[in-house]
């Protein structure tokens, strides 16, 4: 059975609570109309946001939003996979929503949104949010740390229901060798190959295992690494730095401020405040996030286009997934 | 870095440096990949040391600030922070994100439940995780 305590849905109700009470909301409100700049036909705003860039590999990994849509229509058939082994009362949890200010692209290229950075630096809205949720604060948070598993995310599997689900056995662990040594039936049925996890995801893109594919993921990474070393970017990143130069800082580009160790405490310093918003503000003079990301988005698009074949099995399993949830 | 780490401590096992370092094979192993958590691994395909990845509301878990597991092979008590080449998770109902810097900037490597993968955003780059997606 699950545990009664469905600890997400306390530390999501947790988070909206510190989202609704205000502060947060009108910080974003506020940042709707700062990001002027419309140039690029993939760049767009939405209400209550940043502008939102969208980059080619969008097509071929869900965003967050379908994710979160996508999980929870996988719970539906889990459940139902879980009451054909004879749970009958088993239930998934319900998937709270993605966080809607969360994009693909919002935080890729740094902060952005000087509303934010004017009150919580380096450290995105919900960071803070996050902290000043738990009772005492970041210290209580800190010693808490402790090295015992947490369950704090998801509801507790007995071990029927963690063989039927995964297909595997809690103590033998996930990889290949202990999958096969684990029953193949549990209550005298069948369980399908890696469990009603599995199923349900097969299910869903006809076939596949995943819903983010390693292709597409590494691509997604790779992109944002050449990216970097690309030559309208890197002189971006000299005007940028030049621009923060006059304001009194010295950072070769902005990911190296944003990971300043400075800065890598829960509080939030004046300093970081100082820095995140100079980096904001010659963001914007030096149009540096419209230009990293249109080279970024180039890169990418060849590297797809390089693996067409793959790529399109994997847009056509998105697509099929997500006709499930629309 | 890894290559040179490795024949440094190739070399240190077969000489006389040996008396002074912690076999492996006496470590008691501290930690594996449990249920209900991920876990980062120090080489490719979920080999070498691991540190496990949970309790992210707590700082500074999150920011990657600890090492590997100490005797879980290969690279135990290295720094975590941009030294991870592979994950999984043994969450069942939940995704993990690694991200390429600090305070879920940057690139990131998704980790559905139940999967394992070769991180690449995040290959050595790994500075800061969340729960995926992010919720409300």
């Amino acid at each position: 059975m699950l545990s009664e305590m469905n600890m997400k849905r306390t530390r999501i109700s947790l988070l909206a609570m510190a989202v609704a009470s205000g502060a947060v909301m009108a910080g974003y409100a506020a940042s709707a109309g700062t990001d002027a700049d419309a140039a690029g036909g993939d760049a767009t705003s939405i209400a209550g946001s940043a502008k939102v860039r969208t980059l080619p590999i969008e097509q071929y990994l869900p965003t967050p939003a379908e994710f979160a849509k996508l999980s929870q229509a996988g719970g539906k058939l889990q459940q139902k996979c879980m009451q054909g082994l004879g749970f009958a009362s088993f239930q998934a949890p319900e998937q709270g929503p993605a966080d809607p200010r969360e994009t693909f692209t919002d935080l890729r290229y740094g902060t952005v949104d000087a509303a934010q950075a004017a009150r919580t630096g380096y450290k995105p809205a919900f960071v803070a949010a996050r902290q000043n949720a738990k009772a005492g604060g970041p210290a209580a948070a800190a010693a808490a740390d402790g090295p015992a598993p947490s369950a704090a995310v998801e509801p507790v599997l007995n071990d029927a229901e963690w063989l039927a689900m995964t297909g595997t056995t809690k103590e033998a662990g996930d990889l290949a060798k202990a999958k096969q040594a684990a029953p193949s039936q549990v209550q005298g049925k069948d369980i399908p190959p890696g469990g009603c996890i599995a199923e349900s995801t097969r299910t869903l893109t006809g076939g596949g295992e995943q819903l983010y594919a390693d292709l597409a993921q590494d691509i997604n990474g790779q992109s944002y690494k050449e990216s970097v070393k690309d030559s309208r970017v890197t002189k971006a990143f000299a005007a940028w730095s030049a621009c923060m130069k006059g304001k009194g800082y010295s950072y070769k580009d902005p990911m190296q401020a944003n990971d300043d160790p400075k800065f890598a405490v829960p509080t939030v310093s004046a300093e970081e405040i100082a820095v995140a918003t100079a980096d904001v503000a010659c963001k914007n003079e030096t149009k540096l996030v419209d230009v990293w990301h249109g080279a970024e988005a180039q890169i990418q698009q060849k590297m797809i286009n390089a693996k067409a074949k793959e790529m399109d099995a994997i847009k056509k399993a998105k697509q099929t997934a997500l006709a499930h949830v629309q | 870095m890894k290559s040179m780490r490795a024949a440094v401590a190739a070399l240190a096992t077969s000489g006389v440096l040996v008396l002074a370092l912690p076999s492996v094979a006496q470590a008691e192993p501290t930690g594996r990949c449990y249920p209900e958590m991920a876990c980062l691994y120090y080489n490719s395909n979920q080999a070498g040391a691991l540190a496990q990845m949970y309790h992210i509301e707590n700082y500074p878990a999150y920011l990657f600030t600890g090492t590997f597991n100490r005797g879980t092979g290969n690279g135990d008590t290295e720094l975590l922070k941009n030294n991870a080449a592979s994950a999984d998770s043994r969450y069942w109902n939940q995704a993990v994100r690694v991200h390429f810097n600090s305070w879920y900037k940057g690139p990131y490597d998704v980790v559905e439940p139940q999967t394992r993968r070769n991180l690449n955003a995040t290959y050595n780059n790994n500075a800061s995780w969340n729960y995926h997606p992010n919720g409300v």
